[in-house]
């Protein structure tokens, strides 16, 4: 199993896993971590190394999803990349997270990265077109 | 010279940089000089991505960003000049580097560091370094965001750590 790592600004990667976890049940193989306004860039890496290390006992590779490109949390992530074992993806939201709670059995950390990649983005709809657009 | 806003943050270039301080002083280009980003092609590449196509970015060590302000390059532009350490901005200034203003902004937490505020930790080192930056006539500042109000840093008080 892939682990997953999700580290934000604030306190949104404990909420999206509380709530992920409020929806489909316990997720094992995850950590939440939080960068907030007085948090040490040194302190957030040794934080995410021990939660890579944690989650990644399978040696299946880990994800990590972060909240915003440009950010901190990314910033800090991305000392981490490493090809085939390690991959990131930004801009989390909660349909990408439960997709990836589900998906990360029986496929590569490539495989996943890249279908959530497209999840994701796709995840994000707008009702009125529904209504706009009748078939 | 062109800085408009010196600021030391530990982030770098992140998202309080951007959305604030950049519109805030007007600044139309933005340079980071420090030898570890200089040195990761990944980081300086998702830096350089995460700022908009409008404003002008320069990522390199101390060396070559005190280079590239004695070309000339950036003497029409608008700058800000981020540095992550007391002594990297101190490094600049010897190395030729004018700027009249020194705004703290991101210092954190670290081994033997005292809080003065809540994003700004020094050591004696620091202090040290911010010392000989205020004896150049620098005007040093703390403040995180536009909206924090701005405090001398000689109005900085260590705040009393909670009792263990």
């Amino acid at each position: 199993m892939i682990g997953l790592v999700v580290i934000t600004h604030g306190q949104l990667a404990v909420e999206f896993l509380r709530t992920a976890e409020m929806i489909i049940g316990p997720i094992g193989g995850c950590r939440a971590i939080s960068i907030d306004r007085n948090s040490s860039v040194d302190e957030a890496t040794v934080s995410l190394r021990q939660a890579i290390a944690e989650v990644g006992g399978d040696d299946e590779g880990v994800l990590i999803l972060t909240d915003m490109f440009g950010g901190t949390p990314t910033n800090i992530a991305a000392d981490f990349l490493a090809g085939g074992r390690i991959d990131i993806l930004t801009g989390i939201n909660l349909p990408m997270l439960i997709k990836a709670a589900r998906a990360r059995y029986q496929r590569d950390l490539t495989e996943l990265a890249e279908l959530l990649r497209e999840y994701g983005q796709q995840a994000i709809l707008r009702p009125a077109d529904l209504l706009n657009n009748k078939k | 010279m062109s800085i408009v806003l010196a600021r030391i943050d530990n982030r770098l270039i992140h998202g309080q940089v951007l959305e604030t301080w950049l519109p805030y002083v007007h600044a139309n280009c933005l340079v980071v000089a420090n030898e570890a980003i200089s040195a990761s092609p990944l980081k300086r590449m998702m830096m350089e991505a995460s700022v908009q196509s409008s404003i002008r970015v320069e990522i390199g060590s101390i060396s070559e960003i005190i280079e590239l302000f004695d070309s000339g390059e950036l003497n029409d532009f608008r700058v800000l000049l981020l540095f992550a350490t007391t002594s990297d901005s101190l490094a600049a200034l010897h190395g030729g580097l004018k700027f009249e203003r020194l705004n703290l902004g991101n210092l954190h937490a670290g081994h033997g560091k005292t809080q003065f505020s809540c994003t700004v930790f020094l050591d004696p080192e620091d202090i040290e370094n911010l010392e000989q930056i205020d004896e150049t006539g620098v005007d040093i500042s703390a403040r995180c965001i536009p909206a924090d109000t701005a405090r001398n840093w000689r109005r900085l008080i260590p705040v009393k750590k909670a009792e263990n």
